[in-house]
């Protein structure tokens, strides 16, 4: 593993997925009659609210929030990854009707940088302010950079990446959002839906999940800080 | 540092107004800007009879002519704020993840091989206590069964501790479309091999 690994802060995983969700089912309970998790998870599943028009409920380390038109799985414990993976197949294997329109796999990774110095120069680097933004401000500097690119093969959609450098400091941190978007066919929201939600969900997982440190060690690998 | 308060947007809204926070089909990140979020619940309420009285029926049904009021009670759909958080609240930071299948196990223990992605090689093989996994997790460990193996810090305040977690994965059997892809693949894979 690079050196970048030894700064890494945090990780967020959320997978959120488009479509015409009952919020009122996803209660720990049904978990545990489906047997997706045990008595155990069960007892200590947390529920903020279960109802026909919002759940809110954490399980087994993982959140669960779900609108009538959407639903997410989320963790900021990433050794949880796996059981979220797995929960998500189980899930819509068992609602194989759920009609769905998108999905998308969102990694957040905090890195920490050593020095004020560094993380400026990130951010001019990434957006440089000497043309416009000097001009018009005193003192601009960057929020948040968003980047967009298609993707192509057997599920097209797009990456988003989001930059930013977090303005609680120190420590000197820097996050990368990634968002790995697969929108369905319009053709297969009410047929096949799930059973292509699953494909993708097997097959893209790994690569959706190692997008964020992916952008993040390119750009530190690439931005180099002026004393090292 | 304190946190900055915000002023880019009203965190209220009706859960089933999706004009502003759900734009079209959008997956990004967390179901909100600002993570926390209040929402407007249209919740039922149980409203009796004294209190509204609309949903009072009199009627004058007994042979001696008593009168007898029916009590009806009524829902009424009150809205509610409730607040809905997509912030986790854990804090992990992961240093390995090996991903590999039980290959044998025994009376207090079991073997399983590993690997941190597909190109490493030689795996390793490591043997775990079955006291290593939660109770219900031992009966998934029988051969060929797959597991997720982490290493990480886990935070309990400002306290980091080092955490070693074995996940047996829940995986539903292979579907006979899988099977079939799969040995289409690894045949492609033999003949591509240029054996010199």
């Amino acid at each position: 593993m690079s050196a970048i690994n030894q700064i890494l802060e945090a990780e967020e995983l959320s997978v959120v997925i488009v479509g015409s969700f009952n919020p009122a089912i996803f209660h720990p309970e049904w978990f545990l009659r489906q047997k997706l998790i045990s008595d155990q998870d069960a007892k200590e599943a947390r529920i903020n609210v279960v109802s026909s028009q919002v759940t809110d409920v954490q399980l087994c380390g993982i959140k669960l929030v779900c609108f009538p038109d959407r639903f997410s799985l989320g963790t900021s414990n990433i050794s949880h990854a796996a059981r979220i993976q797995d929960l998500l197949v189980q899930i819509f294997t068992l609602l194989p009707h759920t009609p769905i329109k998108a999905c998308g796999i969102n990694l957040v990774a905090h890195f920490q940088v050593n020095s004020v110095e560094y993380w400026h120069k990130i951010d001019h680097t990434l957006a440089p302010k000497q043309l416009i933004w000097n001009g018009l401000f005193e003192r601009p500097g960057m929020q948040s950079l968003v980047i967009k690119a298609p993707r192509e093969g057997g599920f097209p959609g797009e990456i988003n990446i989001a930059v930013e450098p977090l303005p609680q400091y120190p420590p000197w941190i820097v996050v990368v959002r990634s968002n790995y978007h697969y929108g369905l066919p319009a053709d297969s929201v009410h047929v096949g839906a799930t059973e292509l939600l699953l494909t993708f969900l097997k097959r893209e997982w790994d690569t959706a999940c190692g997008m964020a440190r992916r952008v993040a060690n390119t750009i530190l690998d690439k931005i180099k800080p002026d004393h090292g | 540092m304190a946190e900055t308060l915000s002023t880019l947007d009203v965190p209220l809204r009706w859960v089933n107004d999706n004009r502003k926070v759900h734009q079209g089909i959008d997956t990004r990140f967390f179901l909100f800007s600002q993570q926390d979020e209040h929402v407007l619940v249209q919740q039922p309420v149980k409203e009796e009879s004294g209190l509204a009285a609309e949903s009072v029926a009199t009627t004058d049904t007994t042979p001696t002519g008593r009168r007898t009021t029916l009590t009806r009670s009524q829902d009424v759909r009150v809205p509610r704020s409730q607040r809905v958080s997509s912030r986790p609240d854990d804090r992990y930071i992961l240093l390995k993840k090996y991903e590999g299948f039980v290959t044998s196990r025994g009376e207090r223990s079991f073997t399983a091989r590993l690997f941190e992605d597909s190109r490493d090689y030689p795996v390793i093989e490591a043997e775990f206590d079955l006291e290593e996994i939660s109770e219900t997790d031992r009966q998934l460990a029988i051969e060929g069964a797959a597991l997720v193996w982490t290493i990480g810090y886990g935070y309990s305040g400002s306290t980091r501790k080092r955490e070693s977690a074995i996940y047996l994965r829940r995986l539903f059997p292979w579907s006979e479309k899988e099977i079939a892809e799969a040995r289409q693949a690894a045949s492609e894979l033999t003949c591509g091999i240029q054996w010199e």
